[in-house]
């Protein structure tokens, strides 16, 4: 079977060369011809019925969802229903793998699953978040994406992937666990403590693992030899305000990943006989091919070779079966992060399929989730049983699934926002390691004079702050009495004030405005996609309300019903979009005014198809009376608008 | 211990059914329904093993000092500039900053022999709030969803556990269903989020809509007859008669008199306290509410008088208004906090975090008022007697709430966990 899939490849790269996009399409639906003969022969020997093929409609919606993580827009409905072309979905699906609309969407999953956090216990995740966004956006080989985690160096604002490492500070042998959940669909957690109740993994089979990480440190005791003239119980003779403050600067560089000779002991309380409490760890990988690690190796390298190998069992694997699951909702192996000892694949010449077919694409994951959607078996209906999760699924098409928290959110976005995907999130300016690095290398004299300048500007900055906001409680006070004349005066004098310190010019005019930018054709600047904001979105947010992951622990995230989603829905943002008028749907439905377009409009909106027979009949009952938002509210308070079918 | 010996019927009959479900089923299925069945009826009728119906749970985050409010030590070199004055039950003692609280002593139980092993706040609040120290690869339930899922909801019409204020970092529900999170309300004066209808929306216009969506939204339903699908009409089902329900009412705080408001204290503590009680009025299991500000790393001595004031003023409150409804006796009060600090004032003229001894304090719910638990030494920074670790402190609010500690509750990675993490309940203070 891999002979014919590395000729298929070498086929391609031949006619890429060549200048032919049609013969990469070719081998892209020759792959997908191959998956789905393995999963008809599935059918057969389970005496299977496939699901019939979904609708144009169905297929658009559900591509949109799946690559671009939110509906399509009316504009974007009409044009793919209307178009004839017989290869439309392959089309689609290459424009959408190729959008700002994919990254936002792909960002969400892997945030799940490295649990990135938008602030960290001691530096910000900004930086870790675009360099994920970023490799998204590159398609950068998953091996590499996995080497350059597991091996990244240096400070967060220099690499992003430090990020990786950083994430779990102070808990190096939880981290080893993550990483080996995430990447190998392994769960080694109970043998940290003894061994494996279920599997055949030791606690020394831990210890052994975890010893090739565990020299990664991420902090820089370099930091505090140098600036140990700050340090509060140092005798230097300077005042402790300045001191703090000077400390406060250099934090940023106390955190620094970087890998350092220390070996990892077993705990005090070890209880097996091989070997006793407190003793020295050997590195040593836990299935596989072992990986060695010479004397002045670099164990982290050795660590992300062996695990980014094609000759590791599970690395390919699990990336397989984890994007086979995002694809169809099922996993061909389940769960797809607790894969035991002897585990059994519902289609084992599928996954094995799969797995070689990513490591022959070089793990371009773009590629690979081009060949799922291009199937048969993603393309048909997806199943109207209810899955147990008890029993293997034959894929006679894809699960019908909830929406995720932010394919909810983000579909919303799509009903208010125009051209949401290009919009971006406000972020606060962060120049601490630049300040900080302005630092590294001057004496005690010179890193004095510069703390003492930045206190003095901090000072006079708070001082303006207090300025501002005691003139915003004049300005409110002399609105609430309707003090015209005095209202306008302090409103100018605020201008004058705000625009000396910020370098903005004077707005002239009476109204006041922002000085923030990010105008969007005045919608709240919070209006962004689930992937531009703070992840995770704070408790009580939508999305949050939805079950987006905390970000805690990997794939936290849920779809379960709750009446604040329901409340929030029928009164709260729900609403909200019925009511703005500056959302894209509202300005379009203005524009109509007979009832059958307004309602054709709302359901290609929303639903992303035409309404049905009954549906129009339901409406028609009362059409003189027809008020586009009562639709609108009833649409998307409904169960269609919520599920990926 | 002879509250546990007359319930040894209970007891013998509850093993005697989870050996058989063991060995029938497997572990996983006694604790989500066999052991349930036994266990769930006991609250009310189990007046042994406590008396709590309902916790209302202050959290002070940052970490209380424990020497300039609960366990001061007139004297003593470290005390600084805080007076220690007599409450209303003999003996007992406590900081000038307090005055209204040693007022309703008699109701309360200080414990002040408190030690954690967490001097971050982070990890300190998790601990405090699951009684499981924080890991990377699982997320633990705090107390309030390990009362729903031990004890059941007991109203069926508004959310089991609620959460005022308060830290994003909140454990929640953990590795437990969602349903089991608390419903976080940012203002407890600004009413449920989302439970009116929207300022132009009558509730004729409302039922249109509402029966517009049921009828177009038929056809899905029967279409996939599923049990997530289900559920979505259900919990539109319950939002509606959430609406509707004279239970909302709990929500608005005008339905108080100004007297009575104002005694909380015109802040969002107070009034969250005073949420609190009216959300524990209709049977609403778990409420927390959260105060900030303790982190008195500098100028402690100027800080903590304002501090004390909001918790003495909603604390105290809180104390006489359940109790002059009857509502003490089951009604839980926890005052909990991440960890001390240290009795050494520093250059700041602050203290830092110091976990190995603080205070915390317990009422209602069985607990009988008027006592001290434990003690430290003369400068306040040893436990010397009767040490109540986190999981023990815990332990004891579960059983108060009359939580089985012996139900194992596994994950969905199938690890097994125990409400308190095998902690041991402080009897002496029932």
């Amino acid at each position: 079977m891999k002979t014919t899939l590395v000729g298929v490849w070498l086929a391609c790269a031949v006619a890429t060369t060549l200048g032919g996009a049609f013969d990469e399409r070719a081998a892209i639906r020759s792959a997908a011809d191959e998956i789905d003969r393995l999963i008809e022969q599935g059918y057969e020997e389970n005496h299977l019925a496939p699901n019939p093929m979904a609708s144009p409609e169905t297929l658009h919606r559900r591509l949109y969802l799946t690559i671009a993580g939110r509906i399509p827009t009316l504009h974007e409905t009409k044009v793919y229903l209307d178009t004839s072309d017989v290869n439309k979905s392959e089309r689609l699906i290459e424009t959408l793998l190729d959008s700002e609309a994919y990254v936002s969407h792909s960002f969400n999953y892997w945030a799940d699953l490295l649990r990135i956090q938008s602030r960290m216990r001691n530096v910000p995740g900004n930086p870790y978040i675009d360099w994920v966004k970023d490799s998204i956006r590159a398609n950068m080989p998953y091996d590499q994406f996995v080497r350059e985690l597991i091996t990244a160096e240096g400070y967060i604002w220099e690499n992003g992937a430090a990020g990786f490492y950083l994430r779990d500070q102070g808990m190096e042998l939880d981290h080893m666990a993550n990483t080996f959940q995430v990447f190998l669909g392994t769960q080694l957690v109970c043998a940290q403590c003894h061994d494996h109740p279920y599997d055949s993994w030791t606690q020394m089979d831990y210890y052994q693992q975890a010893a090739f990480s565990y020299g990664v440190k991420t902090t820089d005791p370099e930091v505090s030899k140098q600036f140990r003239a700050f340090n509060p119980r140092s005798k230097t003779n300077v005042d402790p305000k300045v001191k703090a403050a000077a400390r406060r600067m250099v934090r940023p560089l106390r955190y620094r990943v970087w890998e350092s000779k220390a070996n990892l002991r077993l705990p005090a309380d070890y209880q097996y006989e091989d070997a006793k409490p407190r003793s020295l760890v050997k590195p040593s990988t836990i299935f596989g091919k072992e990986a060695m690690a010479a004397q002045g190796d670099s164990r982290a390298d050795r660590y992300a070779d062996w695990m980014t190998a094609d000759s590791n069992p599970r690395f390919a694997t699990v990336i397989a079966n984890r994007l086979w699951k995002r694809a169809m909702g099922v996993g061909l192996v389940e769960p797809v992060d607790d894969l035991s000892d002897s585990y059994q694949a519902a289609n084992p010449a599928l996954l094995t399929y799969l797995t070689g077919l990513v490591q022959e694409l070089g793990y371009d994951l773009k590629k690979f989730q081009q060949i799922l959607y291009n199937t048969k078996t993603f393309q048909r209906e997806v199943t109207r049983a209810e899955w147990d999760s008890q029993e293997d699924y034959h894929f006679p098409g894809p699960v019908l699934r909830r929406m995720t928290a932010e394919q909810i959110w983000d579909s919303v976005m799509t009903l208010i926002v125009p051209n949401v995907d290009a919009r971006r999130g406000e972020r606060r300016r962060d120049n601490r390691y630049q300040m900080a690095t302005a630092l590294v290398g001057k004496s005690t004299e010179e890193v004095l004079q510069i703390v003492k300048t930045q206190m003095a500007q901090e000072d006079d900055l708070k001082k303006t702050r207090q300025k501002v906001q005691s003139l915003q409680r004049q300005l409110r006070a002399a609105n609430k009495k309707g003090q015209k004349q005095r209202a306008l005066e302090i409103r100018k004098k605020l201008q004058t004030l705000v625009a000396k310190t910020t370098g903005a010019k004077v707005v002239d005019g009476s109204r006041e405005r922002r000085i923030v930018g990010n105008a969007w054709e005045g919608l709240p600047k919070e209006f962004v996609r689930a992937s531009e904001v703070a992840s995770p979105a704070p408790p009580g947010h939508f999305l949050r309300q939805f079950g987006q992951s905390d970000r805690e622990v990997i794939e936290n995230a849920n779809a379960d019903a709750s009446v604040p989603q329901a409340l929030s829905l029928m009164n709260g943002p729900g609403h909200q979009l019925l009511t703005n008028e500056r959302a894209v749907l509202n300005k379009i439905l203005k524009q109509q005014d007979k009832p059958e377009k307004k309602v054709e409009t709302i359901y290609l909106s929303v639903l992303n198809r035409l309404p049905q027979e009954h549906e129009l009949s339901i409406l028609n009952e009362n059409i003189h009376a027809f008020k586009a938002q009562d639709l609108l509210w009833a649409l998307i308070n409904g169960r269609e608008f919520l599920h990926v079918q | 211990m002879k509250n546990l010996l007359t319930n040894a019927d209970d007891w013998t009959r509850r093993l005697f059914v989870e050996r058989i479900a063991k060995s029938l089923l497997g572990v996983g299925m006694v604790s989500s329904s066999l052991s349930r069945l036994s266990a769930a009826p006991s609250n009310r009728n189990n007046p042994g093993r406590g008396r709590a119906n309902r916790v209302i749970y202050l959290y002070l985050s940052g970490g209380m000092s424990h020497l300039d409010t609960l366990d001061t030590k007139p004297g003593a070199d470290n005390q600084g500039p805080v007076e220690t004055i007599d409450t209303a039950v003999d003996g007992i003692r406590i900081s000038e900053y307090l005055p209204e609280i040693a007022r309703h002593m008699d109701k309360a139980a200080i414990i002040r022999s408190m030690s954690s092993n967490q001097g971050a706040h982070e990890r300190g609040r998790y601990y405090m709030r699951t009684g499981y120290n924080q890991r990377g690869t699982i997320r633990h339930p705090a107390m309030g969803a390990w009362m729903l899922k031990l004890g059941g909801r007991l109203n069926q019409t508004l959310p089991g556990n609620v959460r005022i204020g308060g830290d994003s970092r909140h454990p929640g529900a953990g590795f437990m269903e969602a349903s089991f999170s608390p419903l976080p309300i940012g203002n407890p004066t600004a009413g449920l989020q989302y439970s009116g209808r929207p300022k132009g929306v009558d509730e004729e216009l409302f039922s249109h809509r509402v029966n517009l969506a049921k009828r177009l939204d038929q056809s899905f339903g029967t279409k996939f007859d599923q049990r997530q699908v289900r559920a979505y009409a259900n919990a539109y089902d319950e939002a509606i008669r959430l609406m509707k329900s004279s239970d909302l009412k709990a929500f608005d705080l005008s339905g108080e008199s100004n007297s009575l408001r104002e005694a909380y204290g015109d802040n969002a503590f107070g009034q969250g306290c005073l949420l609190a009680r009216r959300l524990a009025e209709r049977d609403v299991r778990f409420i927390e509410v959260s105060l900030g500000g303790w982190d008195t790393h500098q100028g402690n001595f100027d800080r903590l008088p304002e501090r004390c004031r909001t918790l003495d003023q909603g604390l105290s409150t809180l104390l006489g208004d359940l109790s002059s409804r009857g509502m003490l006796e089951e009604t839980l009060v926890v005052v909990a906090t991440e960890f001390g600090r240290t009795p050494k004032i520093n250059q700041n003229n602050g203290r830092d975090h110091y976990p190995k001894a603080f205070s915390c304090l317990l009422a209602g719910g069985g607990i009988q008022g008027g006592q001290v638990y434990g003690k430290t030494s003369a400068d306040g920074s040893e436990v010397i007697e009767k040490a109540v670790s986190i999981p023990d402190f815990n332990a004891t609010i579960a059983y108060a709430a009359s939580l089985p500690q012996d139900e194992i509750i596994m994950s969905a990675s199938g690890r097994p966990f125990t409400v308190a993490d095998k902690g041991k309940p402080v009897l002496e203070l029932f």
